[in-house]
């Protein structure tokens, strides 16, 4: 397991995704699998920095494992518990332009991964994504 | 991430390219925020080379495409790459932006919508080019204007002012107006805060002299027939305005105030107005260039010194914010003999403040304010209005003649007598 851990500063995010990406191209995950996480854990970890933490003190760790077919992000932080899982699916239709365009990251994040899984352990909010490889990917 | 800004023929372009993620769509707010101005409808967003978007890129455009709609306006997308198109089709916002494959395209139809508007608008009101700029004249009120003085502009140049020299008036009373002041509640309390004001319908703005450099926006809630706002000097339009000017400048840095009164008073002279060489103007606009400047000390002697401050408060550069303003010009070359001359020379400050050679003296105060969008159909007063209720107030300074502005709805009063109070 590779991880990594960042200030919940926005301006760590594009480090943050950057070593995400690499870690998981180590892992032999295929591009276009790696870039599908790589939106859910935009998404994740910037619904953290700026609604999670309430000052810019604080930390996020991100840990990546590969078992087999099925790849891992566990997104770790300490702010107030917040559970993603339970925002409910945003409204895509309608008027469009004129719709509340709340949720829009966690629709991304269920439309990018296989799995979501959360858990309020010791004061810290641990969500983990999941992702099969598909063999029509490669490998 | 890349972000390109550019403007031609009244439309904002964006180049967007690289990687547009949360931290990134925050930089591009705050490039869109720097960049749109007051009177931008028609922006166009290229994403050619954007390899990479989440929903904070989809929301940084649906904010902006928001503001220009509320104006009548609208955003075009063009060169959406494959991971963009996927990440927009993927929120159903595929359909909500308007989408063209190249720039041209994209620019094209912005610049349809922008001529739609302005023959509309030219249709209405025909204009006549002067000076930099495009004037369309609309008859208001033809009840004859005047102006009445208190006070006496050369003794707060020399920081002779005393308590008797001190006015309260009512606000309520005073609809528009310029001058020296403050609010307060006693006139010993006001001595030291004594600065730039104006009052704009049912407002007053002002920058207190002394302590911090921070003008401060009140509009007396409810009944304001007892606010009373204790003046040093005053110049306060009593009647209403005569004509209501469109006004846009043809030149692309705008036009300058100087430059506006000048045509102002060449097109009354060849339109045959009742214009006795002083005009009192409200302006409702969006700025091109904010030249002002505001006194740091209070123009009452301190400690017995009356020596002139040199130095003043100026203002930063405001380009694209909105702008209102108050204030009067004086034809010198006119013959003023008809108007009250103690009266007349209670308004001009000595030179050169406020003056120039070839005879110009204007005395304007205006206010900034930000995202108060235009809107080239609303009356002025609606305008002014506007910018009090939904704009954010910036800065309100004595303007320079040198202030340009791009456009505006400017009421324009042919004073017809000075009274001296």
């Amino acid at each position: 397991m590779e991880e990594v851990t960042i200030d919940a500063a926005i301006s760590s995010l594009p480090g943050a995704l950057s070593s995400v990406t690499e870690i998981l191209g180590r892992l032999g995950v295929p591009e276009k699998t790696v870039r599908e996480l790589e939106l859910a854990v935009d998404e994740a970890v910037t619904n953290i920095m700026l609604h999670g933490y309430t000052s810019l003190e604080g930390l996020i760790r991100l840990s990546c494992q590969r078992d087999g077919d099925m790849v891992r992000i566990r997104i770790e932080d300490e702010a107030p518990p917040f559970d993603p899982t339970e925002v409910p699916e945003p409204d895509l239709g309608g008027d469009a332009d004129e719709r509340p365009i709340g949720g829009l990251g966690i629709h991304f994040i269920r439309k990018m991964t296989d799995e979501i899984r959360y858990e309020r352990t010791e004061g810290r909010n641990i969500l983990i994504l999941g992702k099969r490889i598909k063999t029509s990917d490669g490998r | 991430m890349m972000i390109v800004t550019e403007r031609k023929d009244d439309v904002l372009i964006f180049g967007v390219n690289g990687r547009l993620d949360g931290y990134a769509a925050s930089q591009v707010a705050v490039e869109i925020e720097r960049n749109l101005r007051d009177d931008d409808r028609s922006v166009v967003v290229d994403l050619d080379g954007l390899t990479y978007m989440s929903s904070a890129g989809i929301r940084v455009l649906l904010a902006l495409q928001k503001k220009v709609k509320a104006r009548n306006g609208g955003i075009a997308l063009c060169n959406i790459g494959e991971y963009p198109k996927n990440v927009l089709s993927m929120a159903g916002f595929d359909k909500v932006f308007p989408t063209f494959p190249s720039r041209e395209e994209a620019f094209r139809e912005m610049r349809k919508r922008e001529d739609s508007l302005s023959l509309i608008a030219d249709l209405k009101n025909p204009m006549t080019e002067r000076g930099s700029a495009r004037f369309g004249f609309e008859t208001a009120s033809r009840a004859p204007a005047s102006l009445r003085v208190q006070g006496d502009h050369s003794a707060l140049a020399r920081n002779r002012i005393s308590e008797e020299d001190i006015s309260a008036e009512r606000l309520s009373e005073i609809e528009y107006s310029l001058g020296l002041g403050a609010l307060g509640s006693t006139v010993e309390d006001v001595m030291p805060f004594l600065g730039e004001m104006m009052t704009l319908r049912s407002a007053m703005i002002w920058l207190p002299a002394g302590g911090h450099d921070t003008p401060d926006f009140f509009v007396p809630a409810g009944d304001a027939g007892e606010v009373r706002a204790y003046t040093a000097f005053n110049l306060s339009l009593e009647g209403a305005f005569n004509e209501i000017a469109d006004v846009g400048a043809t030149d692309e840095d705008g036009i300058a105030l100087d430059a506006l009164y000048r045509a102002i008073f060449a097109l009354a002279k060849e339109r045959k107005r009742d214009c006795r060489g002083i005009l009192a103007t409200a302006i409702w606009g969006v700025v091109a260039d904010f030249k002002g400047m505001g006194r740091k000390r209070s123009p009452a002697p301190m400690n017995g010194d009356s020596t002139p401050d040199p130095e003043d408060r100026t203002a930063t550069n405001y380009s694209g914010y909105s702008i209102v303003a108050f204030g009067i010009g004086i034809d010198r070359s006119a013959d003023l003999s008809g108007y009250d001359q103690s009266a007349l020379d209670a308004i001009l400050a000595p030179q050169p403040e406020g003056g120039d050679a070839n005879g110009l003296y204007l005395h304007n105060h205006g206010a900034v304010f930000r995202n108060a969008p235009w809107n080239p159909e609303a009356d002025l007063i609606k305008g002014i209005e506007r910018c009090f209720a939904d704009g954010e107030f910036v800065d309100m300074r004595h303007l320079l003649n040198t202030t340009k502005i791009y456009r505006a709805k400017v009421g324009i009063a042919y004073i017809s007598a000075i009274k001296r109070r």
